[in-house]
């Protein structure tokens, strides 16, 4: 193999300093971010690739824990406890709820996860390490891309024709994965420092997941607590997607406007605060 | 004024060693608030490395090196101090780091190639090269968990060889793989050398050291001692590890005053030379028959060779300062600095042994090759070359095969 002469001029000049300004993190940051991008696409193959190696059952889990909970649910909260799903048949109902929950559940777990899993590399090579909570979260939208497969399917079954309303489903999924990636980030740099994130992360998921409108209608919630309750953009963005999804309801103009912004700076904070404490990520994870 | 392409002012990294407590006692408080147990791995070092150069990094474990490595390679900030880098560079640690134990050898390549700033194309485009490299053969198809540790460390360091940046960072890199994958990287590094790229070599291989770089720079306790010709670093590293490792018994009878070597009318040491030593110690009480030994030690910690005295003197008995004089007519052993230990004894009992208390340092005499000078001499002449080429075939003819000629032509 040969090597190119080094050339005189047209050198990178890269300055490593103790301290750097926001605007120094912001530029320096998705610079660098933009041109490991091929990175960022291999680290996501490599979840969905190695995800299922060496089990029984490969790809069947994709699909398998949703139907799972869905049969699960169904049983206990519509025929043993009476739970009404607005106008839906409550499997459908829950299943529209579980979707956009199962991905912020999964992408948020996997990357805290993930970015302990990784301490080696995160030790002896310099990357952008933003990628790795990143990469799991592009890896659960293909478990969401499944789940909407089966939930055109059992619409189809129970009867409900798809309509082009049902494309206002899409904004909504982006704000998903905006807010899913805002919360990946926060609790992957916390959890490189203190364990204690990963530790609670079950607990904390499960009081989300009570607290939103994934097994149980929104009209059940009180009218005096409901702005507390959908102050919560993840509860927004559930109720919107199954309405949006299910009966081509088209969203709230102003929760959407909120949720969007909400959504939006939580991203730019989070990644400002994980990039902050990048620097000295290595010494402490 | 050549170019500089690393320039590290004032560097200084801190650690802070997690709470004393960081095994999950104590309480929340106190381990908030507690202060940190701070380490400071590297002390307002400064440096320079130009263009085309290489340059040299030695140190005990524990100096500040890989600190320094993580610091360069951009892996975590310093605490203190700026480091300016002026083209792309490349750490040649162990990539292996990237793999993923399912994946196998090939989609491995894809991984840490990218982690590394490669695109898919890139990569593609330098399988061949990379795959030769690690010589791992058909065992690329095969998940890596797979693999003997040797091959992962060559796989994974060979990706990163063929990156095409100007400069590179090279971490322990020849204590990987195997006696032919060594002569790979040392290649390779002639290469990269040649193609005016500029080379920050870490190595405890004191002969790499010396063989590649052009400069070298020696860390101590996490503080730059000194900058020099990679001989003159090596030396001094070399004597404050032996100072380190220095030690005596001794019996209250004998205590060692002088040590010294020097070559022909006291001046340096030179292989193919004549040297002497000289040893003084004193002897409270008289001692029959005492034998003095130099052993003499390769920088390696292998024995080279011993100067005694038993055989050599007269039988008597002795007290208060003695001098015992070594003299060699030639000296055979080659350039560089030996390890030195002294011991006296009498009859089987060892009255003083003294370990690392001085170095002989050799200089390049005669220049020669191998491990020693032999000291020899030739005479050449004419003869009648029919008949002794026409024995020689023969005498080989006998000690072969006799059915195969010597010389097939093909």
């Amino acid at each position: 193999m040969t090597l190119a002469p080094t050339a005189a001029g047209d050198r990178s000049v890269r300055v490593i300093r103790p301290t750097r300004s926001l605007v120094q993190i912001l530029s320096a940051g998705l610079t660098e971010l933009w041109s490991h991008k091929s990175l960022f696409l291999e680290m996501t193959l490599l979840r969905l690739r190695v995800r299922y190696k060496q089990s029984l059952l490969g790809w069947t889990w994709a699909v398998l824990p949703s139907l799972v909970l869905m049969i699960t649910y169904t049983l206990i909260f519509s025929k043993l406890i009476g739970l009404k799903g607005d106008d839906l048949p409550y499997a459908l109902f829950i299943f529209s709820g579980l979707i956009p929950w199962t991905f912020f559940s999964t992408s948020v777990s996997t990357a805290t996860a993930g970015i302990v899993t990784h301490r080696y590399l995160i030790s002896r090579v310099a990357f952008p390490r933003e990628i790795i909570p990143l990469s799991y979260v592009a890896a659960a939208l293909v478990d969401l891309g499944i789940g909407m497969v089966m939930l055109a399917a059992m619409m189809g079954y129970f009867g409900f024709s798809s309509r082009l309303n049902t494309l206002y489903a899409i904004p909504v999924i982006g704000m998903l994965i905006i807010f899913s990636s805002a919360v990946a980030l926060c609790c992957s740099s916390f959890q490189a420092r203190f364990r204690d994130i990963g530790v609670a992360m079950p607990l904390l998921l499960q009081v989300l997941m009570f607290t939103t409108p994934v097994v149980y209608s929104s009209a059940a919630i009180p009218q005096n607590v409901k702005a507390i309750y959908f102050a919560n953009p993840l509860a927004i963005v559930i109720e919107a997607f199954r309405q949006a999804a299910t009966s081509g309801v088209s969203p709230d103009a102003g929760a959407m406007i909120y949720c969007g912004t909400v959504s939006i700076v939580c991203l730019v904070f989070s990644y400002i605060l994980f990039k902050r404490l990048d620097g000295t990520l290595p010494d402490v994870i | 004024m050549p170019l500089i392409d690393i320039s590290v002012a004032n560097v200084s990294k801190r650690y802070a060693i997690a709470n004393s407590r960081a095994d999950g006692t104590g309480s929340f408080a106190s381990k908030l608030f507690s202060r940190k147990v701070e380490k400071w791995a590297l002390k307002e070092v400064s440096f320079e490395v130009f263009r085309g150069e290489a340059l040299g990094i030695v140190g005990h474990n524990g100096a500040g090196k890989s600190t320094l490595v993580k610091l360069l390679s951009g892996i975590t900030i310093p605490t203190k101090g700026e480091i300016t880098i002026r083209g792309t560079l490349s750490a040649m640690v162990e990539v292996g780091a990237g793999f993923n134990l399912e994946l196998t050898g090939r989609e491995n390549v894809f991984l840490a190639g990218s982690i590394l700033g490669m695109g898919r194309r890139e990569i593609a485009r330098k399988m061949e090269d990379i795959l030769e490299f690690a010589g791992i053969g058909s065992y690329i198809d095969v998940p890596v968990k797979l693999y003997s540790s040797g091959q992962f460390l060559r796989l994974g360091f060979s990706i990163a060889a063929q990156l095409d940046h100007h400069i590179f960072l090279l971490d322990e890199v020849l204590a990987v793989g195997d006696i032919a994958f060594q002569a790979r990287c040392f290649d390779r590094i002639d290469q990269l050398r040649r193609s005016g790229k500029t080379i920050v070599l870490i190595s405890h291989d004191l002969a790499a050291i010396e063989r590649i770089c052009d400069r070298a720079i020696l860390l101590n306790q996490g503080e730059l001692v000194i900058t020099g010709s990679p001989r003159h670093v090596i030396e001094e590293y070399s004597r404050t590890a032996y100072a380190a490792m220095s030690w005596s018994v001794s019996s209250s009878v004998a205590k060692l005053t002088r040590v010294c070597f020097s070559g022909p009318g006291g001046g340096p040491v030179r292989t193919g030379e004549p040297m002497s030593a000289q040893v003084a110690f004193r002897l409270r009480e008289p001692v029959q028959d005492p034998v003095v030994n130099i052993s003499i030690y390769w920088p390696s910690g292998y024995l080279c060779t011993q100067l005694t005295s038993a055989g050599r003197c007269r039988h008597q008995a002795l007290h208060g300062l003695i001098y015992a004089e070594f003299s060699c007519p030639v000296l055979t052993m080659q350039r560089g600095l030996y390890r030195i230990d002294i011991s006296i004894e009498t009859g089987s009992e060892i009255i003083g042994d003294w370990r690392c208390c001085s170095l002989l340092r050799v200089d390049p005499g005669r220049i020669v090759l191998g491990d020693f000078y032999l000291e020899h001499s030739c005479n050449m002449s004419a003869q009648d070359h029919v008949l002794s080429a026409g024995i020689e075939t023969d005498s080989l003819r006998r000690i072969g095969d006799p059915s195969r000629s010597l010389r097939k032509p093909d």
